[in-house]
């Protein structure tokens, strides 16, 4: 039972250290307008050199890839910009972007953190806009 | 006494795995709405208990499901549109957030929301004081 369970939450940390891509949209029922949010997560090494992220390609197979970096503006801009051509005679509009990055090291959940800013990274970006 | 401390518990509990959906005004000039809605998921996917959008503002709860999506905050934001009689909205904003606890045994993720409303008063409001400011110009 126990090498079950071990493996169980190694395959869990594996899966969300990895990395995520999601689009998701709402519409507001009053005025039509439906709000888009596309967000990508990834781990990088030493700030810069991607070790996993969140598969931001339209055809994406898998939901993260290794050694690629698909947390990029123009990567999650370009999924905004492409679903909304899928809304003919709407108009994208108020696009905002949200960043966040931690260069300490640590786990989420926990306080431990290696004391070396920079070693293991992570970096998020959101973007969200109004289809009107 | 330990009646009383297994029902603190108990409460604490409770609220700690509960989620929320609320639903914020703020009416200092502008008329703005800040939406939440949170959830506690067991490794990020298995929900225990969210925000009952049906009953924003109030203890509700909808357990093992997941209430957390965007349509659902743009359910609270007409809502929000109806109860201040709002003509329309804009600057509609929308970011997601997460909490996790015990590495990623437990996840608490929220959806936020923020738009300013359209209130016809509001509106006005601001007409006269433009016309004001115009005027002693």
């Amino acid at each position: 039972m126990k090498p079950i369970l071990t493996k169980f939450f190694a395959a869990m940390l594996a899966v969300h250290a990895a990395g995520c891509f999601t689009l998701e949209s709402g519409t507001l029922a009053r005025t039509g307008d439906e709000n888009v949010l596309v967000t990508n997560y990834g781990w990088y090494l030493f700030g810069r050199f991607p070790i996993a992220t969140g598969n931001a390609r339209s055809d994406a197979l898998t939901p993260f890839v290794f050694f690629r970096d698909d947390v990029k503006l123009d990567k999650i801009q370009k999924r905004l910009l492409d679903y909304s051509k899928t809304r003919p005679g709407k108009e994208l509009r108020d696009i905002t972007y949200h960043t966040r990055e931690n260069v300490m090291f640590n786990l989420p959940g926990i306080e431990f953190q290696v004391p070396i800013p920079y070693v293991l990274t992570f970096r998020e970006i959101q973007i969200t806009g109004v289809l009107q | 006494m330990k009646r009383l401390v297994k029902s603190t518990l108990a409460i604490a509990a409770a609220a700690l795995f509960s989620g929320c959906a609320a639903v914020r005004i703020s009416r200092v000039e502008k008329t703005m709405a800040d939406i939440e809605i949170s959830s506690w998921q067991l490794f990020s996917f298995i929900p225990i208990a969210s925000g009952d959008p049906m009953q924003p503002n109030e203890a509700g709860f909808k357990l093992f499901r997941d209430t957390v999506t965007l349509e659902n905050n743009m359910r609270l934001l007409d809502y929000a549109i109806r109860k201040e009689g709002a003509t329309g909205v804009r600057d509609i904003v929308s970011y997601s957030t997460d909490e996790y606890v015990f590495i990623f045994l437990l996840r608490r993720h929220s959806m936020h929301t923020s738009a300013e409303l359209i209130v016809p008063d509001v509106k006005d409001y601001y007409k006269t004081e433009d016309r004001v400011e115009s005027e002693e110009k």
